[in-house]
């Protein structure tokens, strides 16, 4: 069975070097890159994270998106972009599996994102606050819509997320 | 497995996963997607049993029709086919469970009741042929006279129904108040207990049978169960059966009972005979009911 599984994950290996290359093109309008073997490293990593976390992914993962949702932010440089990644691979897989399935990979990573700037790039405060402020609301039950009216209140009080 | 048939499987499995998210996750927890790979097995693998062949005519026909048989190779094939053929058995033992509520045999037993009334119902509600098509039939209580060899799936709660059905046809020749008289004087607490009521009243009956009675009112006195013991450790075990057996389908060649009825009926009655046999062998000459 398990063996079934690691045929699934590896259908979607060669596509999702060749995204994550072709991401390349986006991130460099920022200055950012990553060398083919700074990608290989990271969907190797991915394969950690997932045993980790007990998933299966299938049909690639979510490094090119987080490549194109992190790229303009002023945060990250060239010198610790494949660092930095890394890190937010390990912790959107570690978020995917806090939130149950209630939230979507689109809405974590721009969560994410959200929190990454607020704290001027710390993966750190992302894996804190995401978990704290986003995903143990939505596991209590509270809608998105709740959790939007909270983020605002917050905003006007000055919190960072 | 061969390299082709893990492909197929995989790309099946993504098709299924995609489906399960609605495209909003890339990634599911381990056990999810093994669980819907079981599914897509399992899946496969009644496509491919079925290749050349599959049951056909409605639950109560029990026949087989031929299919397009599909190549051993061909795994997304074989899947298709065996989707197919599990919407079917669903669609059937849907109908057959319907048909069995209208004419069940009037009974106190629970588990009889309930696994027509909430049981099953609760099995088809719950069901899933794309993400849990293997799932067994768990929450069926009451206990055939014949197991249902392969519980899984939705071809697992049709040949349980089909076993069920054959049970209440044979049920529904007596009337309730001497199965009744019958299950309260085997096991005071039947009403509440997972017991089957179709073998004590084809023992009853075909003991009545071959003495010479009839076996309408199920009742056999101490006297006549210890005539028949004694007759029936005369005779070589096989003997014993293949008699039992033929005063059962005398008992119901009447009835116009479907192949699939009368072949369930035989084989149980096969299967008590035995039981009966031994269970004489082994405590001497007095006849106990199964």
């Amino acid at each position: 069975m398990s063996n079934m599984l690691e045929a699934i994950g590896a259908q979607g290996r060669a596509r999702e070097l060749a995204r994550v290359i072709a991401a390349n093109d986006y991130s460099a309008k920022y200055g950012l890159a990553l060398t083919e073997a700074d990608a290989e490293k990271l969907l190797m990593l991915r394969e950690r994270e997932l045993n980790t976390n007990g998933r299966v992914e299938w049909d690639g993962g979510v490094l090119d998106r987080l490549i194109v949702e992190f790229a303009d932010s002023p945060f990250i440089s060239q010198s610790s972009y494949a660092d930095t990644l890394e890190a937010l691979q390990t912790a959107f897989y570690m978020l995917k599996s806090e939130s149950m399935e209630l939230m979507d990979d689109d809405e974590l990573i721009a969560a994410m994102r959200q929190a990454f700037d607020a704290s001027e790039g710390s993966v750190d405060y992302v894996e804190e606050t995401v978990a704290a402020k986003r995903l143990r609301p939505l596991r209590m039950g509270f809608s998105d819509d709740e959790l939007d009216e909270d983020d605002e209140e917050d905003d006007e009080d000055g919190d960072l997320l | 497995m061969t390299e082709n048939e893990m492909l197929g499987a995989s790309r099946i499995l993504s098709r299924r996963l995609t489906q399960l998210t609605g495209g909003a996750s890339s990634s599911l927890p381990a056990e999810t997607a093994e669980t819907a790979l079981r599914s897509i097995l399992y899946t496969a693998e009644r496509g491919k049993a079925s290749a050349g062949k599959a049951p056909a005519g409605g639950a109560a026909a029990g026949g087989t029709q031929e299919v397009a048989a599909v190549s051993a190779d061909d795994f997304e094939a074989r899947y298709d086919r065996g989707l197919e053929l599990v919407k079917r058995d669903l669609s059937e033992a849907k109908k057959l469970l319907t048909r069995l509520r209208v004419c069940r045999f009037k009974t106190r037993n629970i588990a009889f009741n309930d696994t027509l009334d909430h049981g099953a119902v609760e099995f088809f509600g719950a069901y899933d042929p794309y993400f849990a098509a293997h799932e067994p039939c768990g929450i069926i209580d009451y206990p055939l006279a014949v197991p249902v060899s392969d519980e899984r799936g939705a071809y697992g709660a049709l040949m349980y129904l089909r076993g069920f059905e054959a049970e209440n046809r044979f049920l529904c020749m007596f009337d309730p108040a001497c199965v009744d008289a019958l299950m309260q004087k085997n096991s005071p607490e039947f009403a509440d207990d997972l017991v089957n009521l179709a073998s004590p009243v084809m023992q009853s009956a075909a003991c009545l049978a071959l003495m010479g009675k009839s076996p309408a009112s199920l009742s056999v006195s101490p006297v006549l169960a210890e005539e028949f013991s004694l007759r029936a450790l005369k005779l070589p075990r096989d003997a014993f059966a293949a008699q039992f057996t033929a005063a059962m389908d005398a008992l119901i060649s009447t009835r116009g009972f479907p192949a699939t009825t009368r072949d369930y009926l035989a084989t149980a009655a096969e299967q008590i005979a035995r039981d009966i046999y031994d269970t004489l062998a082994a405590s001497g000459s007095a006849f106990v009911q199964v």
